[in-house]
């Protein structure tokens, strides 16, 4: 059974925030580890975020993820310093290349920022509901008819993906070969699901317009809602220090420092 | 509109989904091999507009929230993926007066011209923003999502298209039966279209690969030591040309 | 004054050859109304047209006549409005779910009507409750089974607060149990006085005749009777020749006392108007297959996750040659032993053995050879541009020489009845057809076993037969079938044994005949097998599993015919 929650219920601080907060969390932990490209500095934003799963005992949760996050991480560490040219420390010349150690300290530094980013987007998606975060876009000022869209794609996915898989095994059963062969092959027999799966799918939603309608709904016109978010004295605190945290880490970076780097992010 | 729009997101974001859970890694964390790439441009031909947004919508969904890889890379993702759900139909639209069945040879070379052109634009705009963000360096993420993105459109969306185009055009699924007034194929093909797809196509193909060259340090320093400067400062000077280039160029298309 | 009014209404599609509605005129007041009648009669048409949906959403070429809805006419209005008054679930219960949780989904037309957060709270809660789903408010409905999603369905329509609900062969997914619970459902709303009134599709006459006031029997998009729920299912004849199935009771005294018109249409009422029978014949004393096994399931155990077992250590042997009915509650884990036995799904313990030959360790691939497993939903497999190229597709994925796939396509659609329609898309076919379709290109490869999965869910009942006939005549020619079946009257009519699956274990396995004779076991596991039968075995203390078993072998003092 594929994961499709992310969610998980927990009672802690960072479960009860307002979804708006943690979206700005989000967004902070972006600018904070952007605006820096030393690895210390980095290396601390990373820190501050993996402190912040733990305490929304979340990371149990994150165990499909740990190979992803750090294939990413050592990407950034082999990638950068071959495109990230520059610096005048000369380190070692491997086939004909030579690396600087400012390159390869943009790499590491650069491994922790995408490595805070992913954690702090898994952060808000392990400790909010799907349709809190719909609830908070639309707060937030995206009109209901997108907000109702996405929520409806992300409701849908796990039907498609068990209709995918039914397919899957209707074709193999008559001696269609996706898993083996050539890629062209595979390629090709692969139409054998996706068409199946398109007619299938236009078949079913074909009356999802309708669906839709005869429930009273009219797309740009006001409606009431069921749940509700409410920003508390925490949250506006929290966006408080959040919001000054990133000022600081701005002016920081104004005034040259935690940067290998001063010209580029 | 919602059933296309459901329909081309969610498909697109369920086969992400199943390949996110498996993933066969190209860069790690950022960029697999995704046979779900045959969903936009066949979408795109059948619904239009509605798969422009169902394709950034199931990508951001499919890969970037259900595969865990939410960033400010995602940015670059849902603008990119935007576009491959439109240049396609968009580029039909206004150039070819024949319909992209695939099954003679001459629509199936346009519908190859028009994936070689979406593949060149996402490879374009994608790695750019990665570039910009200091995300990830442009060079290798856009020669990975370019021959990525059309080694699937090109060999297994043709078969789909053969497949279902008559069947949608019958049952009445295209976009122009939902969008009323509006023409699948041209009656006649406007000039400034014509400029407009051929600066698609330039800056799409022409320059994504001068974008590369200059990436990969032509006449920069990769293989003459360090201390010659950045790549990155010309790289997105260049490819910021080719992208208003292509903004130029979508622009004419959307022009009545 | 009626709630609705239809007055000749014509209704044609746009690009359809022929009218779907050809001016139908009745009104809807109080109480139950059944739709009935064969596939394309137009019966979801008239449902969509009373929700105001036709004319208002999507194209037509034609439409004539008016449809009042408590004296407005529905022309020109928003269906989300008359749906405040006439709302109607769909038989796809998918597509009508589209929000993520219970709760939401439920919430969303009080939502969209602008009602105050008290208001919304408190219908939500009502119509959770109505339809039995308490304490799943928060679940994702995708995370929901097919019954409870088909009761999410109606409760996200009741929370609008209809005067009239319709349920378009809303209850075609669910066991017989909860197709009776729903129904239960609704007529507890009208008796609260929630619904004034509740017009039902369905193929299951019995149901209909518990439940319907009224009958509304639709041919070629006329209605060609109309009248109280006795008189018109009376019409054994007629229904026969649209190809429905009529009640038993109503069956069996169209041949006793065809003059004795309303017949009953309940056990009970027929057992006491039944005449005394002068003779009774037993029925032929089952007969037990020693052939082969076919299929041999030793100690099998399965579970999508770890610690929930599906399936807890079944043993099972088909013999070749068997027709066998796997039936069971929806979640008894009939699929699920279905779809290892095919090689779909991989068992976590336990072994397989296929005529003799080991293949627990076999995918689908290898042990497709022998086993051809039909799908519920045929467009799960079909995709080619004719039928024809789709019986072959397998053949040719097997790299046989072209003479030879041409000559076993022409062999198997002689034998399915679709070498008429070789060169159509299968795509604009019927579901019955595109079902015969793909039983055509399973049965193509020639396998030794046959697997139906609920092949007739959403077929008529003379489509249902028809299918049925085909598989028996595979069946007499030496291939094993294990179907999985909620018509009982298909197991009753068509397969010589009988396994009753529940919570992943099998509980009882054994001839038709020995199976359904023990009707207070069967009622344990909420299986009811047909009303013949327990006629039969309260009258007689015989089982006889058919109408036509029965009149055959019962004699009565005053026969006519």
């Amino acid at each position: 059974m594929p994961q499709y929650v992310l969610y998980v219920e927990r009672k802690t601080f960072i479960h009860h925030l307002d979804p708006r907060t943690k979206i700005f969390l989000v967004v902070c932990v972006f600018i904070w580890s952007s605006v820096f490209n030393h690895p210390l500095y980095t290396g601390f934003v990373f820190l501050a975020v993996l402190s912040l799963v733990l305490v929304s005992r979340t990371f149990t949760q994150l165990k499909l993820f740990w190979f992803g996050l750090i294939s990413l991480a050592l990407m950034s560490m082999i990638l950068w310093p071959l495109f990230r040219r520059g610096g005048t420390t000369h380190l070692a010349t491997v086939f004909g290349i030579s690396f600087t150690a400012e390159s390869v300290m943009y790499g590491v530094a650069v491994a922790f920022r995408l490595v805070a980013m992913v954690l702090s987007g898994l952060l808000l998606l392990t400790t909010t509901r799907i349709e809190e975060i719909e609830l908070a876009m639309t707060r937030l000022g995206l009109p209901y008819p997108m907000a109702f869209g996405f929520s409806a794609v992300f409701r849908f996915i796990p039907t498609m993906v068990g209709d995918g898989l039914t397919i899957l095994a209707a074709q193999q059963a008559r001696g269609v070969n996706v898993a083996g062969g050539n890629i062209f092959s595979r390629l090709r027999n692969s139409a054998a699901i996706i068409v199946p799966l398109f007619i299938t799918t236009m078949r079913r939603f074909g009356d999802l317009p309708i669906a839709i309608e005869s429930r009273g709904f009219v797309p740009m016109e006001k409606r009431s809602y069921y749940l509700s978010i409410k920003m508390r004295p925490i949250d506006f605190v929290t966006v408080a220090v959040l919001a000054v945290l990133a000022g600081l880490s701005i002016y920081l970076r104004l005034n040259g420092y935690g940067v290998v780097f001063p010209d580029v992010i | 509109m919602i059933t296309a729009f459901i329909v081309s997101a969610g498909l697109y974001a369920a086969l992400l989904f199943v390949f996110a859970a498996l993933p066969i890694w190209l860069i790690p964390g950022v960029t697999a091999i995704r046979p779900g790439n045959a969903i936009p441009p066949f979408t795109s031909l059948l619904f239009g507009p509605a798969a422009a947004w169902g394709s950034a919508v199931g990508n951001l969904i499919g890969f970037d929230i259900l595969g865990g890889a939410l960033t400010i890379g995602s940015i670059g993702g849902f603008i990119g993926n935007f576009f491959l759900g439109l240049v396609p139909y968009k580029m039909w639209h206004r150039l070819f007066k024949e319909e992209p069945h695939c099954r003679s040879g001459s629509s199936l070379l346009k519908y190859e011209f028009v994936v070689l052109t979406h593949s060149g634009v996402v490879a374009l705009i994608i790695p750019y923003w990665t570039e910009l963000v200091g995300f990830v360096p442009f060079t290798p993420l856009a020669f990975i999502i370019f021959f990525n993105e059309l080694i699937s459109a090109a060999i297994i969306a043709p078969i789909l298209m053969a497949l279902v185009y008559p069947r949608a055009k019958k049952a009445g699924w295209l976009w122009t039966d939902v969008m009323k007034g509006y023409q699948y194929t041209p009656t006649e093909v406007k000039s400034h279209h014509r400029l407009g797809g051929a600066l698609v196509f330039f800056s799409g193909v022409v320059g994504l690969w001068i974008t590369i060259l200059v990436g990969l340090g032509l006449g920069q320093g990769l293989f003459f030591g360090p201390g010659v400067g950045f790549a990155g400062g010309s790289l997105l000077a260049v490819g910021g040309v080719f992208i208003l280039i292509f903004a130029v160029g979508m622009a004419l298309l959307a022009k009545d | 004054m009626a709630l609705v009014e239809v007055k000749d209404v014509w209704v044609k599609y746009r690009g359809a050859r022929d009218y779907s509605l050809k001016g139908v005129t009745l009104s809807i007041s109080e109480g139950v109304v059944a739709v009935i009648g064969p596939t394309n009669a137009g019966k979801t048409t008239l449902c969509k047209t009373i929700a105001g949906i036709i004319p208002n959403v999507g194209a037509y070429d034609d439409f004539r006549g008016e449809v009042l809805v408590d004296g407005v006419s529905t022309k020109g209005r928003k269906v989300g409005e008359i749906s405040r008054k006439c709302a109607m679930v769909f038989q796809d219960y998918e597509s009508q779910l589209f929000r993520t949780t219970v709760e939401l989904e439920v919430a969303f037309g009080p939502e969209n009507l602008m009602l105050p957060l008290e208001d919304i709270r408190e219908r939500v809660r009502d119509a959770i409750k109505a339809v039995g789903l308490e304490n799943l408010e928060k679940r994702y409905s995708f995370a929901l089974s097919g019954g409870q999603k088909q009761r999410l369905a109606i409760a996200s329509l009741l929370s609008l607060q209809p005067s009239l609900l319709i349920l378009d062969e809303a209850t075609s997914d669910l066991d017989p149990v909860g197709k009776r619970a729903i129904y239960e459902v609704a007529k507890n709303l009208m008796e609260q006085k929630v619904i004034k009134s509740l017009v039902l599709v369905d193929h299951h006459l019995e149901k209909v005749a518990a439940f319907a006031d009224r009958v509304i029997v639709m041919k070629d998009g006329n209605v060609i009777m109309d009248g109280p729920a006795s008189h018109v299912l009376s019409e054994v004849e007629m229904l026969i020749q649209l190809g429905l199935h009529p009640p038993d009771t109503a069956a069996i005294y169209s041949r006793i006392q065809p003059n004795s018109k309303p017949y009953p249409m309940s056990l009970e009422d027929a057992l006491r108007k039944m005449p005394k029978v002068s003779k009774a014949r037993p029925p032929p004393a089952p007969k037990y297959n020693e052939d082969e096994p076919a299929v041999e399931v030793e100690d099998l155990w399965f579970g999508y996750q770890k610690g929930e077992w599906v399936i807890k250590g079944v043993n099972l042997v088909v013999r070749k040659g068997e027709l066998l009915g796997l039936i069971g509650q929806n979640g008894s884990g009939k699929t699920t032993l279905a779809q290892l036995v095919a090689g779909i799904l991989k068992p976590i313990r336990g072994k397989i053995v296929v005529f003799g030959r080991d293949m627990t360790s076999y995918g689908v691939m290898i042990r497709g050879r022998d086993i051809g497993y039909i799908f519920q939903n045929p467009d799960y497999q079909i995709f080619s541009n004719t039928v024809r190229e789709e019986i072959a597709y397998g053949l040719r994925a097997r790299g046989l020489p072209e003479p030879e796939v041409e000559a076993r396509v022409m062999e198997v659609s002689n034998m399915i009845g679709v070498s008429n329609i070789l060169d159509e898309d299968p795509f604009f076919l019927t579901k019955a057809d595109r079902q015969r379709v793909a039983v055509a290109s399973i049965l193509a490869l020639n396998p030794r076993i046959i697997i139906l999965d609920e092949p007739t869910t959403g077929l008529s009942p003379g489509e249902t037969t028809a299918l049925m006939d085909t598989v028996l005549k595979l069946n007499l020619q030496g291939t094993t079938i294990i179907t999985i079946t909620h018509d009982m009257w298909v197991v009753a009519k068509y397969c010589n044994r009988v396994v009753l699956m529940t919570d992943g274990k099998i509980v009882a396995d054994g001839p038709t005949r020995n199976i359904f004779s023990e009707i207070d076991f069967l009622a344990k596991y909420d299986i009811e097998p047909p009303t013949v039968v327990s006629l039969s075995k309260k009258l007689l203390n015989q089982t006889y599993l058919t109408v036509d078993e029965f009149l055959d072998l019962v004699s009565f003092n005053n026969e006519t015919g």
